[in-house]
Parts: C-alpha cells; sequence; structure tokens
C-alpha cells in the first residue's frame, strides 16, 4: 500500500512539474506572434536584387528531391518568399513583388546567391532595395568573401508611420 | 526512513532510465568502409548516430582483409555505406553487407569518374573524393541515406549537411587561390600512388599527362604500393621520375620512408612530403577530417611546388 502511495505522489509530482513547464512556455509569445496583426500591405512593397556577378547554380548545393538546386533563395522573416533555379545576370536587377509577410517592427530578410566557381578568387556583392510606393525604404548591400556564397540578413524596422500613411491615401 | 528509500530508488530509477536512453548503444549504428566516409555521416549525423569506420587511418582499401571484428560491427549494423567504383577491393564491404544482409549505399553514385589504365584496359578511378565536386556527391548520399535511416531528423540532418557543403565550397575556392601560387609549368604533382587523378583534373595539374596524376612507371604492383621492388623497377622508377621534370615527389604516410629517401637520392629530386591519400590522418592530428587532409595535402603540394 506504502509502495503505490510512493509511486502515486511520485507521479503527482513529476506530472505537476511537466504541466508547469508546458504551460509557462505555452505563454511564451514569440516577437513574430506578437505582430501578427501589424502586417504590411505586400502590395506597396517592391524587392530589387542586383548582383556584382552572375548567379548560377551551385555544385555544392544539396540535392531537393524532385527539383534543381536554387541558385537565389529570399526569405522574410522565416519564409521562403522567392526561390528560384534560374540564373541572373550579371547587374541584372531582379524585382520581387508584392512583399509578403512584412510587418511593423523589425523584419528580416535572408538572401543566398550562388556566384560562379571560376570567380572564386574575388569578393562578390549583391545589393538589396526594399521600395515602398517607389521610396527606398532599405538599402544595404551584402558581400560575400572569395569562394563562398553571398549569405547574409538584412534586418530593418518598419514603423508604424509607414502604415499609417497609407492609411492616408 | 523507507518512505525515503522508495523515492530515491524511484529518482535513481528515473535517471538510469533516461541515461541509458542516451548511451551509444540504442543510438542507430552506421558503418562506413573508409575514414572518409565516415568523416562525411559523422558530419551529418552529429551525435544522433553512431558512425563507425571499418578500415583505420592510414589503412589500404585494396589491398584490406576484414577481420572477425568486422563481421561483428556490420552485424550490429543499420546502414552500411561504401565507396564503390571497386575502391574496397574485390568488394569486401558489399560483401560484409550482404552477408549480414544490411542496406549498402554507394556513396559515389552520380559521379562521373574518370578512367584510367589498369593492365590494359580502362577502369573507373575510384578515388574521387580528392574533388571538393565530387566530395558534394557524397554527402548528398550519405544525407539520403541517413534521412531514410532517421526520417524523423530529416530537418536537422538536412542543416549539418548544408554547412558540410559550404565547408567544401569554400575549400574548393581556397585550393584554387593556393595552387594559383605555384607557376602552372611547375604544376607537376608525382606521387607514389596514382591515386589523385581527380585533384590534378580539378586543379590543373600536369598538362603534359592529360591533367592526371603522374605514379613513377614501375613503382606500384598494383597491390600493395611499392612492394615488390627489384633493381630493374627501381631503374624504371627512376627514370620517370626524371622524365616528369617534376621539382618533387610525394608519398604516402603509408609507405616506407627508406625507400622513398633512396630514390630521391638516386634522382636528386626532394621529398615534398606525405600525403594523405587513401584515409585520413590518425585521430587528433590534424588529417583527421576531410576537410583537414585536403588543407594539409595541398599546404605540403604548394610548399614543395612554388619554390
Amino acid at each position: 500500500m506504502r509502495f503505490i502511495l510512493t509511486a502515486l505522489i511520485w507521479i503527482v509530482i513529476v506530472g505537476g512539474l511537466w504541466l508547469y513547464i508546458y504551460q509557462r512556455d505555452n505563454r511564451i509569445i514569440s516577437p513574430a506572434e506578437s505582430k501578427i496583426d501589424m502586417k504590411l500591405s505586400a502590395n506597396e512593397y517592391m524587392l530589387e536584387i542586383t548582383p556584382t556577378f552572375g548567379i548560377e547554380p551551385d555544385p555544392f548545393a544539396l540535392v531537393e528531391e524532385g527539383q534543381s538546386p536554387a541558385t537565389l533563395v529570399v526569405r522574410l522573416g522565416g519564409k521562403d518568399i522567392h526561390h528560384s533555379e534560374q540564373p541572373l545576370a550579371r547587374g541584372e536587377t531582379l524585382r520581387i513583388g508584392p512583399v509578403e509577410g512584412l510587418i511593423v517592427g523589425m523584419n528580416e530578410l535572408f538572401i543566398q546567391a550562388s556566384p560562379p566557381l571560376e570567380e572564386s578568387h574575388i569578393n562578390h556583392a549583391l545589393r538589396l532595395r526594399l521600395r515602398h510606393n517607389e521610396v527606398v525604404e532599405v538599402d544595404q548591400t551584402l558581400w560575400s568573401e572569395a569562394g563562398g556564397k553571398v549569405s547574409g540578413t538584412v534586418s530593418f524596422l518598419l514603423e508604424q508611420a509607414a502604415e499609417a500613411d497609407h492609411d492616408h491615401q | 526512513m523507507r518512505l525515503v528509500i522508495i523515492c530515491l530508488t524511484f529518482i535513481s530509477l528515473t535517471f538510469s532510465v533516461f541515461a541509458s536512453g542516451l548511451s551509444a548503444a540504442d543510438k542507430p549504428l552506421v558503418v562506413a568502409s573508409t575514414t572518409q566516409i565516415a568523416d562525411f555521416a559523422r558530419q551529418i549525423a552529429g551525435d544522433r548516430l553512431d558512425v563507425r569506420s571499418i578500415l583505420a587511418p592510414g589503412a589500404d582499401p585494396h589491398t584490406y582483409q576484414p577481420t572477425p571484428d568486422d563481421v561483428q560491427i556490420v552485424l550490429q549494423a543499420d546502414l552500411c555505406l561504401e565507396n564503390g567504383l571497386h575502391l574496397e577491393g574485390k568488394s569486401w564491404m558489399a560483401t560484409l553487407a550482404r552477408d549480414a544482409g544490411k542496406p549498402l549505399v554507394t556513396t559515389t553514385t552520380g559521379i562521373k569518374p574518370l578512367e584510367i589504365g589498369a593492365k590494359g584496359e580502362l577502369v573507373p578511378d575510384p578515388h574521387a573524393w580528392f574533388s571538393p565536386r565530387n566530395a558534394a556527391i557524397y554527402v548528398n548520399n550519405t544525407l539520403k541515406a541517413i534521412e531514410q535511416l532517421d526520417p524523423l531528423r530529416k530537418d536537422e540532418y538536412r542543416a549539418r549537411a548544408k554547412l558540410l557543403l559550404q565547408q567544401l565550397r569554400v575549400l574548393d575556392a581556397w585550393i584554387r587561390e593556393q595552387v594559383s601560387l605555384i607557376p602552372p609549368q611547375k604544376r607537376i604533382l608525382v606521387t607514389t600512388h596514382d591515386a589523385f587523378n581527380y585533384f590534378c583534373h580539378e586543379y590543373k595539374f600536369n598538362p603534359d599527362n592529360n591533367y592526371l596524376s603522374i605514379a613513377p612507371v614501375g613503382w606500384s604492383t598494383g597491390g600493395e604500393v611499392g612492394a615488390g621492388m627489384t633493381p630493374k623497377r627501381r631503374k624504371l622508377v627512376i627514370d620517370s621520375i626524371r622524365k616528369s621534370g617534376a621539382p618533387a615527389i610525394f608519398v604516402e604516410t603509408s609507405i616506407n620512408p627508406k625507400l622513398i629517401r633512396e630514390i630521391a637520392r638516386d634522382t636528386g629530386i626532394k621529398i615534398g612530403g606525405s600525403l594523405y591519400s587513401d584515409s585520413m590522418g590518425e585521430r587528433d592530428s590534424a588529417g583527421e577530417t576531410y576537410v583537414g587532409m585536403m588543407r594539409e595535402n595541398v599546404i605540403l603540394i604548394v610548399e614543395a611546388l612554388r619554390e
């Protein structure tokens, strides 16, 4: 009897602790979730990407089932918004729009592009501009070390004012 | 008091159950034939899988004879990985896996092999890992096999594989940059074992030999490298090295250094150093990983040939 009682007490203690931790973790709201109702209008934003190199398929890419290796990947807030398997010529500007997923507050874009291996002895750059109704909101350039992919994140703050302006138009 | 003892017993039992859940014995076992493949598998698997190599560092896959211990390891394996292209002499890894009824994956699948002459016929060169581009194919094949073995951790394995592939890309660029320090006319790579065809082809060594590896004529018996040296064959080796015009010759870590020193003295050519070829370096050595092995080889080659 005592043995069963001890086991029950033990189960209650461990179970209670688990329940507490589970509830506590569920209560934590991620920054992305907290902004869920503060999305910006995707139609007003346009992303422009201009490489100083010809973007080509990467022979060192991870082979995805049923698709060619990506030449250019653009991710916004953890979600792919552009995944290209096509080459892009040096100096040519790629326009991506509408830009889905922009929020009021801190946004993060991840960009990865594959320069030609034959040009691995030089550094490469990729210019990224985010336009809001033709006005450049973000303008940054990412650089690669020789041989590596151009890969990096661009963080930027979009203010509530941007949305307010939109409301008045 | 009795209650305390019972509680303590419960606590210790709980901990022992968790601890045993984390032990290596409960992890799926991946057995690779060579050290290079085992390294790729380890880089992808992290601590999730138990990865072992049949070959020890410095061992020769061409002439290796499996032991009863190897049979036992393969019997416990959940997945077997081989190089293929006849690197494993008499297909010993395939035989081990087949006899144990274990799944076997050939990690060179999809590589376009270079062909080399052997006994009057053309055969595929199995030393494909000497090109980092091919190493990327090894990694993709290994990843696919591991994903099938443990699909629940697919994302984790893919994340590690992506990092490894980026390292291979940077390694490739670094090799190109280092090799560019050697004047093109001095890019003559003579090794005691013609394992470096893919390396020569990728980085443009030995233009007079169709960008393929040069091994002294008469050096290799086709079995154990450098074995069975006779005065006649020794003369062939010396003449061949002189004819190549190489400023240095390179040996492997597994080659008898005394014989090499004698031949180097007779030819008047210096020894560039010992290269990692069929297997990687010992644990805690600079060449214990694929990237480390390639890095150390390139540093030796560039140092010896650029002067």
